[in-house]
Parts: C-alpha cells; structure tokens; sequence
C-alpha cells in the first residue's frame, strides 16, 4: 500500500532550485534510501515532505490525502516526522524535555517517554541532563526518540550519522534497524552507501535536483551509483 | 532610610507586576511592545467601567476584565503582531507604537480626561506601623505579592507544564517545533494573550493605588523597560528582582532629594546597561537568561 | 625547467579548536593553470581556499604568490597584488547597477586611469554588456554568476579563485558560464575551482585535485581522478566487503 507519492515536486532555495521534478513512492513498512551529493537537493526534498519548506510545484499525498499546503505541525499530527540535519534539539531543555514537548501531537502508538528510553538505554541515566552538554551520539539518540514520540508512521532521517564516530554510528543504525523490524516506513538520507544499501529496501540516488537512479537496494551496483552520483558516464570504481 | 528601601521594594512589586508582561514578550517572541503600557491603562478603564456599571468591587470586576485581556491578547497577535514579526525585527516597534497612540486616542475620545481612580477597598488606606519612622501600606504588600505570585505562577507554568515547554521550545527553534507538532503561531497568541492579562492586571492595580487618565502612562512604561533590562531580558525572576533594584534606587534617590526619584532609577539603569555593554564585548556572562 | 607558479600553498595546516581541518597540505598552480578540487563536505576545500585568498590565516605554512610570501598579507592586499575570487552564492550590490558593481572590482586593480576601461571590458568579456544599466538585483542566476565573475576579473586578477559557483543552473546555463571561464583562461588567468557539480566541473578544468579530511588524496587528469576508488570511498564510504 502506498503510504508516500511524491508527484513531480520542486523547491527553490532563493534564486536557486534545489529540487526539480521529483516523483516517487514509498509503499507502506518500506526503507528508502536517498543518497547524492552535497546539494543535490536531499535535505531539501525531505524538508518539502515534511512541511518544513514550500514547494514550488508538484504535491505530496500522504496516506491517500494531498499535504501539499498543509503545514507542519498538521503533517506530524497525520503521522510524518522528520529527524532534521544537525538533530536540531532545544538545547536548553532537558533530554526529558525535549521528548516531551513531542508529546503535543497526542497520536495514537506505542512510545512514550518510557518507551523511547528502553529503546535507547544509554539516554536514561542523561534523563535531566541539558541537550547542549549531550554528546555527539546522545543527541543523534535523543533527536530520533524526539521524533519517535509523535508516534509516526513515516520516520525521515536526514544524515544520522554525521559527525559520529564509527562505533557510534553503528548503534544508531542498529536502533534504525530494530525500528524497520517493527514495520516503521523510513525514508533516510545517507552519505555512507555501504550503510544506505544494507539498511534499505530501495534507493534513490539525486543529481542536481533530479532523479537521476533509481532501484532496488539489492540488484543497485556501486558503480551505478557512482556514475549517477557523479553525473559522469564511465566512472567505475 | 530604612523606610525608603522598604518603599522601596514594595515599589519594585508594582513595577514587576507591570514588567513581567513585557518580559514575556520580549523572551518568547523577540517583540518589544511599545503599546505595553497603553494596554495596561485600557485595563484600568475597562475595570472602571464595569464597576461603574455593575455592583462588582475593583478586584471583582478582574473576573470579567481578565478573561477579556487575554481574548484581546490573542487576538492582537494573530491580527497584527504575528505578521510584524515576521516582516522584520524593527517593524514590531513600528506597530506597538502605532497601537500606543490609537488606544491613547481612544481613550482620550470616550473617557473624560478628568482623573480618575479605582477604589481599592478597605485595604487601600490601612498600613501597618512597625515604628514611627516605618509604616508600611497593606495594599502595597498585596501588590508585591500579587507581583511575586504571578511571576512564580508564570515560572512553573514554563518550567512544569506542557504549554510551558511548547513555549521554550517554540523560542529557541520554532522551525523545528513545528516540526515536533506544535503550532507555533498558536503558541505565540496564547503567550501574548498572557503578556496583555498581566498588563491588564497591572494597570488596575496601578489604578487602584494612584490617579489616572487617557494619557497616563508613559512614565510608567518607561520604569518597566529599565525592571526588564536591569534584570536581564528573558528571565522572569530577573524582573522581579530589576523591579526592585529600580523601586529602591528610585526611592533612596528621593531621599536625598525629592526631585532625584526618577533620576537615581535612571541612573542606576544606565549603569547596569554600561555594565551590560562591557561584558557583552568581553565575552562574559552575566546574570539573566542566556542573551546577555 | 618548470616556471614558477602563480599561486603555491606549502605544507598548510589549520585547527579549529581540536579538530585538524587542513594537515598538511602542498598545493601549487601554474600560470594558466585551471585546477579543480573536489572532496566530501568537511574535506577541508573551502578552507584551503580561504587560506588561499587570504581571508583565513593558517597555523603552519606557506602561500607565496607569484614567488611573493603573501602568508601574513590580508585579503583585500591579496586581491590587489593578483587574486580574485567568486563566491557560490552571488551577492552583488543590489541597489547598484551591473556597471556600478564590476566598477568596485576595478578600482582595486589598479591605475586610476585604467578603471572606467578595464570595468567595460570586464562586462563584455563576461557577455554582461546588454544590462550593464540594470540594477543588479534583477538579475538572474546565471548573469549573477557572470557578474561575480565580471567583478572579480575587473580586479585585474592572475589567478581566480571559484567557490561552487556551478550549483542551480541548467545545462545550457551551464555550457554558458563553461564559456565565460573559458574567455577568463583565454585571457592568461589561472583557475582554482571548487566544485560538487562535478560533472560540470571537469569540462572546465584540466587537472583535478581531489581532498579528504584534511588532505590531498588524488591530483592528476580529471577522468583518472574520478575513477580512483580512494576519491569515490571518501564520497561514497568504502566499499562493504560482502
């Protein structure tokens, strides 16, 4: 069942357009990677479908219901929830805090504050500790429990594993893991292909903008996302 | 001396319960609203005309005059305030100044331009005299601890409530909080709604206490501007504590000479901005909410 | 013999706070030259080239320009004694006019007589002579982009140094300012460019530098450069050995 239909939408940045005639699909409990380089356009995209930028043209339909103008906050109460880049976390509340001023959007589901602690163990003893003193990996945990609480049924996560060091990266991707495996449809941006493709079901690689690959997460090769990354025929690792 | 500094901080009680308002606005939304003074005094004359009108005291007559003060916050920030914050970080001062002079108008059109006063009850003459020297006025301990109840009633509402933590939140990032399902626009008109209550609250109490008129006002404004500031924009209890400093300097000023009230408050003002200014350059912190 | 660069960068370092962003860096260009650099965010591009331009001083090493030492020399300086730089997203002076905007560049360049010339020939060389009049904010991408240039050529540059300047644009606005650059190379003017648009970036250069926390890791003709696994694992990752 198709939960997300984005249908030929763009998005300027100013004088810019960082998003041009993008159209694609995510069926219900799928994992959908999005990966390109930096400005293709991915946050953009993400942000477009979240509420938080306007699109210039296209539309975006949500379980059956055209979001186009609909802004953020009625997007979170519809089920979308957004990871931002750079966590974007209050800095001056506490990781409790922050997990509950999520709480406003009073959808039905499973977290709670409780929950999202058992699921990441490693925030609890960090309960009433400020957001700006957390580190690297805490927040990036304490950002995706944030977004966890509204209950979603479409997670975004933009570049989770930036700026964290390898072991770290590799248990946020073990709780994204635990996450696909309760049957929450993700769509997540990736600068790391190996982690992209072992996490996702399908992958959309981005160009300027564009669409320019798309495929299974299986059946895609390395070297044509190189190529599709790069915009250059023939380059092959 | 000693009856002046207790003047003093029964003084710095009125000037907080009108600063707290301001201070709200100015921590949440980033918007100074000039016309803050002005909605105080459209509180006093509400409160006039429902006990002129009905057989409700001052203080009663808050029940309809409060509710009606939030109704109108909510509404100006919606209207109006919402798209000035938007336009711009001066366009606010444009607007609230243009609301200033249209309610000093109004007044002015549909109130006498006699004096008036709100009676304050049995309260508002009888004083308590500690010594011969120190007599201090009941009703001006009520207006400090209406002072300290609403600006603690504030605080645990921002630090224990739901509503408190969509507030914070919404001023740190309100991008991102829209993005965790609050509307923020919604979060600023309940915070202005807030902002304008208290003032209401306010200028009945200042009514209570001294004459009015369409044009009063400004001075008093003025005084709130300096609570905010010496106690350090953003921080509620730093109103509180400004207010104070101010209604003391205010009154140990006029006890070195009458003329030197207002004067002394300015003074001491000035320094706390110079002060302010200093360690701003410097990179240090002072006390107050985390914009220095 | 090989002649003497118009721009070299030796051994350059530069932390910010704990984290080394630049470690070590050996970067030299020839006169004429038109070299590319590439890299992941975070690699350390756009600092090199601000150590380059001056805008930045690095903690260890050397920038000599036309065999000058212009380490310690500061950016405005820089750009009078023969460096010019575009930046990505173009700002020029709104309120002024297209003319108005590459006559700022031409002052610094130089000879008071020679600044009302070198401006015109600026904008003709930049294709901007039909809009000269227009107030620069009316502008759109590209002519911006062309403007950028146009004012950083005024400045009477031997070397330029281009900061993303590629980005929005669609091909044919490409192919354009692919034109202008080569109009600027034509001219004598050696190119530095940064680029992530690369596909764009290797019709415009003929060496490419590729850069990964910090440091070199590929210099050499564009293709090779592009098909070096070490340059695509620092984009992609390493490859997953399965």
């Amino acid at each position: 069942m198709t939960l997300l239909s984005v249908e030929n939408l763009g998005a300027r940045h100013g004088l810019l357009q960082a998003v041009r005639e993008m159209s694609f699909e995510v069926s219900e409990g799928e994992t959908l990677a999005l990966v390109g380089a930096n400005g293709a356009g991915k946050t953009t995209l993400l942000r477009a479908i979240a509420g938080a930028h306007r699109p210039s043209e296209g539309r975006v339909v949500f379980d059956g219901q055209d979001i186009t103008a609909m802004p953020a906050y009625n997007r979170v109460r519809r089920g979308i929830a957004l990871v931002p880049e750079g966590r974007k976390l209050f800095g001056h509340m506490t990781v409790e805090e922050n997990l509950r001023v999520a709480g406003a959007a009073h959808r039905e589901g499973r977290w709670t504050v409780d929950e999202v602690f058992d699921t990441f163990p490693l925030l609890q003893p960090l309960r009433g500790r400020k957001a700006a003193l957390l580190s690297g990996g805490e927040q990036q945990a304490t950002a995706i429990g944030r977004a966890l609480m509204t209950n979603p049924k479409l997670l975004l996560l933009d570049e989770v594993s930036l700026g964290l060091a390898p072991n770290v990266v590799q248990t946020v991707y073990d709780s994204v893991a635990r996450l696909i495996e309760g049957g929450t449809t993700i769509v997540l941006v990736e600068q790391d292909l190996a982690r992209a493709l072992a996490v996702a079901s399908r992958v959309i690689c981005m160009l300027e903008g564009r669409l320019v690959l798309e495929g299974a997460a299986s059946s895609v090769t390395r070297e044509q996302v190189t190529e599709a990354y790069f915009g250059l025929r023939g380059a092959a690792a | 001396m000693i009856n002046a500094i207790i003047q003093g901080i029964l003084l710095g009680g009125v000037y907080a319960l009108l600063a707290c308002g301001l201070s709200l606005m100015f921590g949440v939304m980033r918007i100074i609203n000039l016309a803050h003074g002005s909605l105080a005094l459209l509180g006093a004359y509400m409160t006039l005309l429902v006990v002129e009108h009905t057989s409700l005291g001052s203080y009663a007559a808050l029940v309809i005059v409060l509710p009606g003060a939030l109704v109108v916050g909510y509404v100006l920030q919606r209207s109006m305030l919402e798209r000035s914050r938007r336009a711009g970080e001066l366009v606010p001062l444009l607007t609230t100044f243009g609301l200033l002079i249209v309610i000093g108008n109004l007044l002015e059109h549909f109130f006498s331009p006699d004096t008036q006063s709100l009676p304050a009850g049995g309260i508002g003459t009888s004083s308590l005299h500690i010594s011969s020297s120190i007599s201090i006025g009941w009703f001006d301990v009520l207006t400090l601890a209406v002072a300290v109840a609403v600006i603690g009633g504030l605080q645990l509402m921002l630090s224990r409530t739901q509503f408190g933590r969509e507030i914070r939140a919404t001023s740190y990032d309100a991008d991102t909080v829209e993005l965790m399902g609050v509307n923020a626009r919604a979060v600023y008109a309940r915070a202005t709604a807030i902002a304008v209550a208290t003032a209401a609250l306010a200028g009945v109490f200042y009514a209570m206490r001294s004459a009015f008129d369409p044009t009063s006002g400004g001075s008093e404004l003025i005084y709130a501007f300096e609570a905010v500031v010496i106690g350090g924009l953003g921080s509620l209890w730093g109103t509180l504590a400004g207010g104070i400093v101010l209604g003391v300097a205010q009154t140990v000023g006029a006890q070195i000479d009458v003329r030197y009230f207002a004067l002394a408050g300015h003074v001491v003002f000035l320094a706390v901005l110079i002060v302010r200014a200093i360690a701003l350059a410097n990179g240090i912190r002072l006390w107050g909410a985390a914009s220095a | 013999m090989a002649a003497e660069p118009v721009l070299a960068a030796v051994g350059i370092r530069k932390r910010f706070g704990a984290l080394t962003v630049l470690d070590g860096v050996d970067f030299a260009v020839p006169v004429g030259g038109a070299v590319g650099i590439v890299g992941p965010n975070g690699a350390g591009k756009t600092t090199l080239l601000n150590v380059l331009a001056g805008s930045l001083r690095a903690d260890n090493g050397r920038v000599e320009l036309n065999g000058r030492d212009v380490t310690g020399t500061r950016a405005a300086k820089r750009c009078r004694l023969g460096i010019g730089r575009a930046f990505q997203i173009p700002r020029p002076f709104g309120d002024m006019t297209v003319f108005e905007n590459v006559l700022v560049g031409s002052s610094s360049g130089g000879g008071r007589r020679a600044v009302y010339p070198r401006a015109i020939e600026a904008l003709d060389l930049c294709g901007l002579g039909d809009v000269a009049n227009r107030r620069a904010e009316s502008l759109g991408l590209l002519r911006r982009k062309r403007l950028e240039l146009a004012r950083a050529l005024a400045t009477a540059p031997d070397i330029l140094l281009l900061d993303e300047i590629g980005g929005g644009l669609t091909d044919a606005e490409a192919d354009e300012l692919l034109e202008t650059i080569a109009v600027l190379k034509e001219r004598g003017i050696a190119i530095v460019w940064i680029e992530h648009i690369v596909h764009v970036l290797v019709r415009g250069v003929t060496r490419l530098v590729a850069m990964d926390q910090g440091a070199i890791i590929a210099d050499g003709a564009p293709d090779e450069v592009m098909r070096d696994a070490r340059v695509i694992d620092a984009y992609l990752g390493r490859q997953a050995t399965s």
